[in-house]
């Protein structure tokens, strides 16, 4: 099976709420609040070490059983910026996509360069949701040579 | 890992980035008096009151990222501020800047000043014809 590496559309970044321990890389974070500055309207989002998705995509990838992925729930607020650009603009219910796969042999996994990785299974759902500003890769993994 | 660009999964939005032989002067924090950034930099630039989306060159969440390298004077002081015309779609740039710093913050568990202010100097170089003010060019 394929396996892709996806950048998705980052809106925001982690909120005055957000527990999170940095002295760790990634970073561990036991409680999340995402902060948009931004939505474009992507249904997948990150925030370095953090990924998450609307109610419906998280519906849609729940009941297919990927492997590599659990969900949670996150705080969402607008920031200051947000509010400049959209004036009363709705936002999604979003939750939390807690990534816990191997890359390359998981549905959903993170690299060992801190990217997420995707099946190609995973990656056909996706595109039947907003996607736009999600950039696609594919990943190959060399296995070194041996003796 | 050898890696392979595909494309945006359903259509996307190209940037077009203009090649520039010369550099922008390196970016630099200064001493805001206060945390209200709107006020600092439409203080500074009154006639563009209401025409630009105001942003921090180096990202407020670097504060929660890489707490003690840089303070919120230095943060919200007007060296550190960019503005981004309304009409020049301010949050398809601001997506694509999210971004590049996102990849930093992949890259970077920790980081010094000079580093963020190295990052945010190409961010500018890629960026500056969109700002107003336009940044300096170096000499």
């Amino acid at each position: 099976m394929k396996f892709y590496i996806l950048e998705p559309e980052v809106a925001g970044g982690p909120g005055a709420d957000t527990e999170m321990d940095a002295t760790v890389h990634p970073p561990r974070v036991h409680k999340l609040h995402y902060e948009l500055d931004g939505w474009m309207g992507d249904d997948l989002l990150e925030s370095f070490p953090c990924y998450i998705v609307t109610e419906r995509l998280m519906l849609e990838l729940g009941k297919r059983g990927f492997s590599g992925c659990e969900f949670g729930n996150v705080e969402i607020t607008k920031s200051e910026q947000f509010a400049d650009l959209y004036v009363g603009k709705n936002i999604s219910e979003f939750r939390w996509l807690k990534v816990n796969g191997e890359a390359g042999t998981d549905d959903l996994g993170i690299s060992d360069d801190n990217m997420l990785v995707v099946s190609e299974r995973v990656l056909k759902i996706l595109s039947q949701f907003q996607s736009d500003h999600c950039d696609v890769e594919e990943y190959v993994e060399l296995l070194a040579a041996s003796g | 890992m050898n890696k392979k660009r595909v494309s945006p999964l359903t259509g996307g939005n190209v940037i077009t980035i203009p090649k520039n032989k010369r550099s922008v002067k390196m970016a630099e924090f200064g001493h805001a008096s206060t945390a209200n950034y709107k006020k600092t930099f439409f203080e500074a630039h009154p006639d563009l009151e209401g025409k630009v989306i105001v942003h921090h060159t180096v990202e407020q969440q670097v504060l929660t990222r890489y707490p003690g390298i840089v303070t919120e004077e230095e943060m919200h002081s007007l060296e550190n501020l960019r503005g981004i015309p309304h009409e020049l779609n301010s949050d398809l740039h601001l997506s694509r800047i999210r971004k590049e710093w996102n990849r930093f913050y992949k890259e970077n568990q920790r980081v010094t000043k000079d580093q963020l202010l190295k990052k945010a100097t190409e961010i500018d170089e890629k960026y500056t014809h969109l700002y107003k003010p336009p940044k300096e060019w170096k000499l």
